[in-house]
């Protein structure tokens, strides 16, 4: 090499890229294939295929004379991507969307379950879905694409083509959280139901039996245990609607809490065990608010807050 | 890219714009109904897309150009037979009202003599005051379904017929053991217990959360009022829509029901800057809904127990009750000078910048 | 005025300069400085420190607190013993009820008509005074609600109908003379009181003596004047202010009775003649308390004489039954309020009062020779809670049950639990010596009693319900087994089915 001159150095720099071009190309596409995961672009195979022949020879070279007759009518002059939805903001997801709507479209006319009998499934939750196809896809459209799913889920099941059901089945979530049934509670050997009511910090749990509406709640009568009226009557109410109250005895046991706590955790506990022996109740039940859970709990106290929500008062100094 | 238009949708589209021209075809004796379903089946979209577009037959179809009403002759043979031929058993032409199922009331209302033989149940449906609207804050849905709910031997005879069905149908229901409860009277659910005027008014005399004490506070109000002595009801000012005042104790919550209602202000004056310039308010009256009317009064009884000298609140407060019933009470002055100052401020309601 | 000086500045910068500085106050008031000759008023004045907001310390509120003016004009509070006679209030009628029509009143006759059962019987009004006399109505009972008072006819006083009629004389299984004792216990609102009203009510249907103490607990709260009986050992007390108003009790509900007697027994009372009738015996007792205690020994001998002394035969007639009716008997069973000399509480047995009515109680024991009962029912809901009293009573129900005391399985107070060996004395079994104390609880209503009993509220015009099987099993259910208590507070809770029913206009 000549002594190093700035115009040296340039030349060794020069031939230097010349020589080590072979894998700094080689490099290229496969970094474009690692961004890209998917095929966007048709010429990708058609320009790996060339360079290979056209690297061993000399660094300047004409490109080969272009074949009109064959590649150049198949391929397009200008790069096509693949998927119609290419420049949408999320074309993985509307590439699905799209496929769902074709299907649907094809398999309109399959039998239908009514809505509410079609075997329930867990569809992928919008996180694990965006995860799935990569791409923040919005809650709303989401939802759509989760009602094109529950319609085709909708075809009868003895129908329902194959090509649907390996696309329904890719988007479920791993481990099926419906296969699990419940076991439904059923009367013991003596014909005792049992259940358990919870409200606020207490919790109930009762076990019924037919009798002649004697209840006893933990060991005392009702209206040592519950001296209100009020009271009484709630935690009773599912016997009360459901004219039942002089058919079943009551044996209950609650602990925690305050009256109005232990009070409705009973209601719930007697309503689920009133089902236990006669689940036939259970619209009267609902309607009468007696099997419907109370989750509201004491609200935490917050840094800051002198309660829950009560900020201190304001002092001048 | 699937087609904008869905073609799995379209043909329902398509029904629905077929429906008028036939349905019309069908109905031509009435020419008003005729008109207007003509009209309609022109309005339809003409430019809908190519796949929806349906072949109407020649049959059916019509232009507005053509005549809707019958040609004249088959009018005169229709007014024809009406007058003549078809005549009830008395010769007395029948009226087409009869054919077409007019409603019996329509007719009774154009009945003066029939109209004071008609059903009981009909006559009272029938009454009604001058104004169109109702100002009563009781429902009166109970009250029509109460009535129905009387009825007489035969109708009991089919009551125990229908029961007897819904009996059998119980013994098929799977998951009971025991007769179906019957519909329960009056609520189910046991968070609305209580009548909702007794318990709004329970709640407003809560202090600092403690409802068991409220609750025991109205029960010796209900008590209260169950027993003093029937009010002494001023002419002037009376209790809407009350029962004589003897029976009123017997009932104490449709008593102080009717003692709150009665006292209740129909609106509220709310004192709006900015209308007439300057900086000062002007009153204008806001209507209240029944709830609010009912929460003013109750906080306008409250507040007038606190006058009294009784040493416990709920006595205070069924005291005050009571001085409403009988006309007594600042309530009802407090209730008339919010309604003066309302009807002076009629005035201002145009006034009031609409809101976005 | 404020100083112009920061004096926390001024004692950071040098502690001691404080006591070097003259006093505030005087600063304005300086003509001249030491140091130099212009007067200190014309410097210019110092610059105010700005009223800028200082650092908020850490959680403090943001919000301006404002003082409210408190301008609720209450009227004046009620006068003194206006409260306590609002709360004393006893009202009988309600005169918007409805008159249940085809009621009947209590009568001779029909209180052992067990085909009664569950119906409710009318006090009949002149017998209101009496009751009243004999404080047999306590204010929070539901009598206010009704037209009229009356009582429901259960098993329990259809038993006791049956026992008035035996002890009078009558009927089939006559026992004249016979004494019956009962201690009544039960659940709260299991109608304990309302059974003694029964039974003072049958007293005076029968022509008894009625004496009630209708509050065992005023003997014992210290209220009344005490004064020790001169040589008692240990020291006995009487208490002459309760006495007169047993006395006038006894005399006001049993005048008719009482007005019929003559006296028949020697007294050393001044002011008693052989021709004076019980009752004005029993008024001498009214005027001077200090007698009252001797007028009421009287009285008692006079009541309990079988026979009249010798020489005083000539109007003598038998002296009728006698009910003793004693409510809130727990009080009796442990210390008073009272004081003796050495401030030591005195127990309730050594109320000479109280001991009187206690050892009649007791088993075996036969003072009253005529016959009667005795009737002394305990409270749930004014009870001090006396553990030997608890035990007494575990006793007697045992006894009951066919436990011999000498079995494994009859109770006996624990060890070490200071059981008040008096009350077990007082209970305690004595074998073959008639007339025995007997333990009756009261429990709920049967189903019938409780249709019966909810029916008069309807037929009263306060329940807007209708009353059917159903409905009262879930009230008898509700009320913990037709606990007439709970009942009544079923029957008067108003839930109209939520919306009112509506007015013809």
């Amino acid at each position: 090499m000549a002594r190093p001159t700035s115009n040296g150095l340039v030349q060794a720099m020069q031939s230097l890229r010349l020589s080590s071009q072979f894998p700094q190309r080689s490099l290229i596409p496969s970094s474009r294939h690692l961004s890209r995961a998917y095929a966007t672009e048709a010429e990708t195979e058609t320009n790996t295929a060339i360079q290979p022949e056209s690297i061993p020879d000399l660094p300047v070279q004409a490109a080969p004379e272009i074949d009109f007759s064959t590649s150049f009518l198949r391929n397009p002059a200008r790069i096509v991507p693949a998927s119609p939805s290419y420049f949408s903001g999320s074309p993985r997801f509307v590439d699905h969307v799209l496929h769902l709507e074709s299907l649907q479209a094809r398999y309109a006319a399959l039998p239908q379950l009514p809505a509410g009998e079609a075997p329930r499934m867990a569809w992928f939750k919008l996180k694990q879905f965006r995860e799935y196809v990569g791409e923040a896809v919005p809650v709303k459209k989401y939802k759509s694409l989760v009602k094109i799913l529950q319609r085709l889920n909708r075809i009868q099941p003895e129908m329902v083509p194959g090509e649907v059901r390996t696309v329904l089945d890719s988007f479920l979530r791993p481990g099926n959280p419906y296969a699990v049934v419940r076991e439904t509670p059923e009367l013991d050997e003596n014909g005792k139901a049992r259940a358990k009511g919870k409200r606020k910090e207490s919790k109930a749990v009762v076990h019924l039996v037919e009798g002649e509406g004697e209840v006893l709640v933990n060991g005392k009568s009702i209206v040592e245990a519950f001296p209100r009226v009020h009271d009484r009557e709630s935690a009773l109410w599912a016997l009360r609607t459901t004219e039942r109250m002089d058919k079943y005895n009551a044996w209950v046991t609650v602990r925690g809490g305050g009256v109005t706590g232990q009070t409705e955790a009973v209601t719930l506990a007697i309503a689920r065990a009133l089902m236990v022996h006669e689940p036939g109740l259970k619209p009267l039940l609902r309607r009468a608010g007696v099997i419907t859970v109370d989750a509201r709990r004491v609200e935490r106290k917050k840094p800051g807050h002198v309660k829950a929500r009560k900020m201190p008062a304001w002092v001048k100094r | 890219m699937p087609p904008r238009l869905n073609l799995f949708t379209a043909h329902k589209a398509a029904a629905a714009l077929r429906q008028p021209a036939s349905f019309a075809s069908r109905n031509g004796a009435s020419p008003l109904r005729f008109r207007s379903e003509q009209s309609a089946s022109i309005q339809t979209r003409w430019n809908s897309s190519k796949g929806g577009k349906k072949v109407i037959p020649p049959e059916e179809q019509k232009f507005p150009t053509q005549d809707p009403l019958p040609h004249v002759s088959e009018e005169a043979a229709e007014v024809d037979r009406i007058m003549s031929k078809e005549k009830s058993c008395d010769g007395q032409p029948t009226a087409p009202e009869l054919e077409q199922g007019t409603p019996v009331s329509e007719i009774l209302s154009r009945d003066k003599e029939g109209m004071k033989h008609m059903p009981k149940v009909m006559q009272d449906q029938l009454k009604k005051g001058t104004r169109s609207f109702s100002t009563s804050a009781r429902s009166r849905l109970p009250e029509i379904q109460n009535s129905q709910a009387e009825g007489d031997a035969s109708a009991a005879m089919l009551a125990s017929m229908i029961q007897g069905v819904e009996e059998q149908a119980a013994e098929r229901i799977p998951g009971l053991k025991f007769a179906e409860p019957e519909a329960p009277r009056g609520t189910l659910n046991f968070r609305k217990r209580y009548d909702t005027m007794q318990d709004q008014f329970t709640k407003m005399l809560m202090q600092d959360g403690k409802l068991a004490r409220a609750q025991k506070n109205m029960s010796i109000i209900l008590d209260t009022l169950r027993t003093s002595s029937p009010p002494n009801i001023q002419s002037r000012r009376p209790l809407l829509g009350a029962p004589p005042a003897p029976q009123l104790p017997l009932d104490p919550v449709l008593y102080l029901t009717l003692i709150v209602d009665s006292v209740a202000p129909v609106f509220r004056i709310r004192q709006q800057k900015g209308i007439a310039g300057g900086g000062t308010a002007v009153q204008v009256p806001h209507p209240l809904t029944l709830r609010q009317r009912r929460r003013t009064a109750i906080k306008w009884i409250i507040d007038g127990s606190e006058k009294r000298r009784d040493a416990q609140l709920a006595q205070r407060v069924a005291n005050e009750l009571i001085a409403i019933a009988e006309g007594r009470s600042g309530v009802w002055d407090r209730r008339d000078g919010q309604h003066k100052i309302g009807i002076s401020g009629r005035a201002n309601l145009g006034l009031a910048p609409r809101r976005r | 005025m404020a100083s112009a000086w920061c004096w926390s500045c001024l004692s950071r910068l040098r502690p001691t300069t404080r006591a070097v500085l003259p006093p505030p106050s005087a600063i304005p008031r300086l003509t001249s400085a030491p140091f130099h000759s212009s007067a200190v008023q014309y410097a210019p004045p110092l610059k105010k420190k700005s009223n800028s907001m200082t650092q908020l310390k850490y959680r403090q509120g943001q919000t301006l607190r404002r003082k409210k003016k408190k301008t609720v004009e209450r009227a004046r509070p009620p006068a003194p013993g206006e409260r306590k006679a609002l709360r004393k209030r006893i009202i009988l009628s309600n005169p918007n009820a409805l008159e249940v029509e085809g009621m009947q009143e209590i009568s001779a006759e029909n209180i052992v008509d067990a085909r009664l059962r569950g119906s409710v019987l009318g006090l009949p009004v002149p017998m209101l005074d009496q009751l009243r006399a004999v404080q047999a109505f306590k204010p929070k009972q539901g009598w206010s609600i009704f037209r009229r008072p009356g009582a429901v006819v259960r098993r329990d006083t259809v038993e006791m109908g049956r026992l008035f009629e035996k002890i009078s004389g009558e009927g089939d299984a006559a026992e004249k003379g016979k004494v019956v004792k009962k201690v009544v216990t039960g659940t709260k609102g299991s109608g304990k009181t309302v059974h003694l009203l029964q039974a003072m009510s049958m007293g005076f249907l029968k022509k008894w003596v009625v004496v009630t103490i209708p509050e065992a607990r005023e003997l014992v709260s210290g209220d009344t004047a005490y004064v020790p009986v001169e040589g008692s050992k240990p020291t006995q007390y009487i208490q002459p202010g309760a006495t007169s108003a047993l006395l006038m009790r006894t005399v006001e509900a049993n005048r008719e009775v009482l007005s019929g007697l003559k006296v028949s027994q020697k007294h050393d009372i001044a002011g008693v003649k052989p021709t004076s009738t019980l009752e004005d015996l029993a008024k001498l007792g009214f005027q001077d308390p200090a007698l009252a205690w001797p007028v009421f020994k009287a009285l008692w001998t006079e009541l309990t004489a079988s026979a009249a002394a010798p020489g005083m035969e000539k109007d003598f007639q038998t002296r009728p039954p006698m009910l003793v009716a004693v409510d809130g008997l727990a009080h009796w069973m442990h210390n008073s309020a009272y004081r003796d000399t050495d401030y030591k509480l005195i127990h309730a047995h050594d109320l000479v009062f109280v001991k009187h009515f206690l050892s009649l109680l007791r088993n075996g024991q036969a003072e009253m020779k005529n016959g009667g009962m005795l009737l002394y029912a305990t409270s749930t809901s004014n009870s001090p809670g006396v553990y030997a009293l608890e035990v007494a009573l575990d006793q007697m129900t045992a006894r009951q049950a066919g436990i011999k005391p000498t079995s494994p399985e009859y109770p006996s107070a624990e060890a070490y639990s200071n059981a008040d060996p008096r009350v077990l004395d007082l209970f305690k079994p004595i074998e073959g010596k008639e007339p025995q104390m007997e333990l009756q609880t009261l429990g709920g209503l049967t189903r019938d009693e409780t249709r019966g009993y909810l029916e008069y509220f309807a037929r009263s015009g306060l329940l807007r319900e209708p009353v059917n099987e159903n409905w009262v099993g879930e009230k008898w259910s509700m009320s913990g087994g037709g606990i007439i208590g709970e009942l009544e507070k079923l029957g008067r809770h108003v839930r109209s089915a939520a919306i009112p029913t509506p007015a013809a206009n």
